[in-house]
């Protein structure tokens, strides 16, 4: 009994694996693992202790003034100095209005938000604290502008809950440039007379087009009979119930233009489809806010009463059809690049091909055969 | 002796050039088959228009990516039973090097003629058998041109790696695997740095920026 467990203790301790440090040099290696371990987790405790005790910075780029937790100080400076440039150029002397508030970048997981005296702003954002990067300067930069539009907009009634507003938010030069070349798109791609004809350049229909023009007609928004008669078809199909008490005109439409124009005479307009996206709508109002410089947004926001025509001819200093007009031609040369290859671009595909065979010409590869 | 090179050729690489050639001229044909709900009678719809380019635009990515694999299987199998017989047969010809060289090239290059023509073809005849919304346009000249233009740039970039030494392949693998190692390594220490971002920036903006852009049949 007894030698039989000193069997079963021999082979238990043969088939045991090696400890994996045995030798001076390995413990030291697994000693330099943990105290670097150690560091990186002293670090995050460091950042954690500073957030309970609220330690905050202020940063303060142009008009704008950020406060965020300490550990997070320099990508969220950065993600500011990024923003600023959008915010002036677009707002213009209109920013000087930020200067009064607070923006403070806050993590929900952070406890309890700074004490400031109002008017404040949180802006949220997550962070990851443990990381050697935190925040993505980029996402807060987005969120600065988006919390300087808030902020600017605060005593408008309506902003962002209507459908149709015409305040607007900074954006990167990139995003703005993708917008105006999607305008592009949308222009060319809508069905509607008055686009095409917007398109080929009859202002007076970019101007329907783009909700800017001084009479919401029906008559003027769809021009030809074609036109009217398509639209009363698809709100028929899409909201049947706007047109059921008005079953006659409805028949007698699909023969006689007139019946057709007096059908949409009746609807109300809010039951009205809009023949361009507010995204594209929002270009013309972007437009006109660059051309009438540093005071254009301010303008634009005392002409929240206005219809947009005079809003935007206001906010430009120029007459209604000269932005357009400008709208349009900037429309035109933010036309997408096709599938077209130009002329630099195929020579340089070809002197790249011509390149690599010239390696291939000076292999070696004979040499060592 | 072009010739012999490109019998020879064609007969280690006609499977590839051949399921190429179907590629080629199917693609933009069933690219239109797919949008063509949007274009012919119903073309003028609220939304078609936007909704056909969508549909061409979800193939765009198919064309490089095919000019890319056929430039690739065409530039390996060019070298491939040199590499086994040890370069034998090549070096009791009577040419010198760079003419064998250049002999191999043109004849993987003559080969890629033909899914070029096939692509051609497929993009005239898809082309012509649409209704298009007003406003867009077809470019199946340009997108031939661009696809020739890539299927160049692939074909020269893999046939030198190919041709050099199993040794230059090894160092461009290597680095290529040192890459994709930093790469994962940064990313699991959360280190602000992406080698394999930057290095694909400045390769699409260099050599392979041909197979950037829009590939669309049909666009504004």
């Amino acid at each position: 009994m007894v030698r039989g467990a000193w069997y079963v203790a021999l082979l238990g301790t043969l088939s045991v694996p090696r400890a994996p440090a045995q030798t001076v040099a390995e413990l030291r290696q697994r000693v330099q693992a943990l105290e670097a371990r150690h560091r990186t987790a002293a670090a995050a405790a460091n950042r954690a202790d500073s957030l309970t005790t609220g330690a905050t910075d202020t940063i303060r780029v142009g008009m704008l003034t950020v406060v965020a937790a300490q550990p997070i100080e320099k990508p969220v400076r950065r993600g500011v100095e990024l923003a600023w440039p959008a915010v002036d150029s677009l707002y213009g002397d209109a920013a000087g209005e930020l200067k009064r508030w607070t923006l403070v970048v806050w993590d929900p997981n952070q406890g309890r938000v700074p004490r400031l005296d109002p008017p404040k702003l949180l802006i949220t954002v997550n962070v990851n604290w443990t990381a050697p990067v935190a925040i993505d300067p980029v996402d807060v930069s987005r969120r600065v502008m988006s919390g300087s539009a808030q902020a600017l907009h605060a005593d408008l009634e309506g902003w962002r809950t209507t459908p149709f507003h015409r305040w607007l938010e900074p954006a990167p030069a990139a995003d703005e440039q993708r917008l105006i070349s999607e305008a592009y798109v949308e222009l060319v791609t809508l069905p509607t007379h008055a686009a095409q004809e917007c398109f080929s350049g009859v202002l007076e229909r970019c101007r329907t087009v783009l909700g800017a023009a001084p009479s919401n007609d029906p008559r003027s928004r769809w021009p030809t009979p074609d036109d009217r008669r398509a639209l009363v078809q698809r709100i028929a199909l899409e909201f049947p119930y706007v047109i059921r008490t008005r079953e006659p005109l409805l028949h007698s439409c699909l023969n006689a233009d007139q019946d057709c124009a007096t059908l949409l005479g009746s609807i109300a307009p809010e039951w009205l489809p809009e023949l361009v996206t507010q995204q594209t709508r929002n270009t013309l109002i972007r437009h006109a806010v660059r051309l009438g410089g540093r005071r254009g947004y301010q303008r634009l926001l005392q002409s929240a009463d206005l219809p947009l025509g005079v809003a935007v001819a206001d906010a430009a200093g120029l007459p209604v059809d000269s932005v357009v007009a400008s709208w349009r031609r900037a429309v035109l040369a933010a036309r997408p690049d096709v599938v077209t290859t130009s002329r630099f671009e195929g020579w340089l595909a070809v002197l790249w091909g011509v390149v690599f065979t010239t390696f291939a010409l000076a292999s070696t590869r004979w040499h060592r055969v | 002796m072009f010739k012999v090179v490109f019998l020879t050729q064609w007969k280690w690489s006609r499977t590839a050039v051949l399921a190429g050639v179907f590629a080629a001229f199917a693609l933009p044909i069933l690219s239109v088959q797919q949008a063509g709900v949007f274009a012919g009678p119903t073309r003028e719809l609220p939304g078609h228009a936007r909704r056909l380019l969508d549909t061409v635009q979800t193939w765009g990515i198919a064309y490089p990516l095919l000019a890319l694999v056929l430039g690739v299987l065409v530039a390996v199998t060019a070298w491939a039973a040199d590499h086994r017989g040890r370069h034998v047969y090549a070096l009791a010809l009577p040419v010198p090097r760079w003419h064998y060289v250049l002999l191999r090239f043109a004849a993987g290059g003559a080969l890629l003629l033909a899914p070029l023509a096939a692509l051609g073809v497929g993009a005239l005849l898809a082309s012509a058998s649409v209704t298009l919304p007003p406003g867009l346009q077809a470019y199946p000249v340009a997108l031939t041109v661009r696809f020739g233009l890539a299927l160049l740039v692939a074909y020269a970039v893999i046939f030198s790696i190919s041709a050099g030494t199993p040794r230059t392949a090894a160092i461009v693998l290597s680095a290529i695997a040192f890459l994709v190692a930093v790469e994962v390594l940064a990313a699991a220490v959360h280190a602000p740095i992406d080698p394999l971002q930057f290095l694909g920036s400045r390769v699409l903006s260099g050599p392979f920026g041909i197979f950037t852009g829009r590939w669309m049949l049909i666009d504004v």
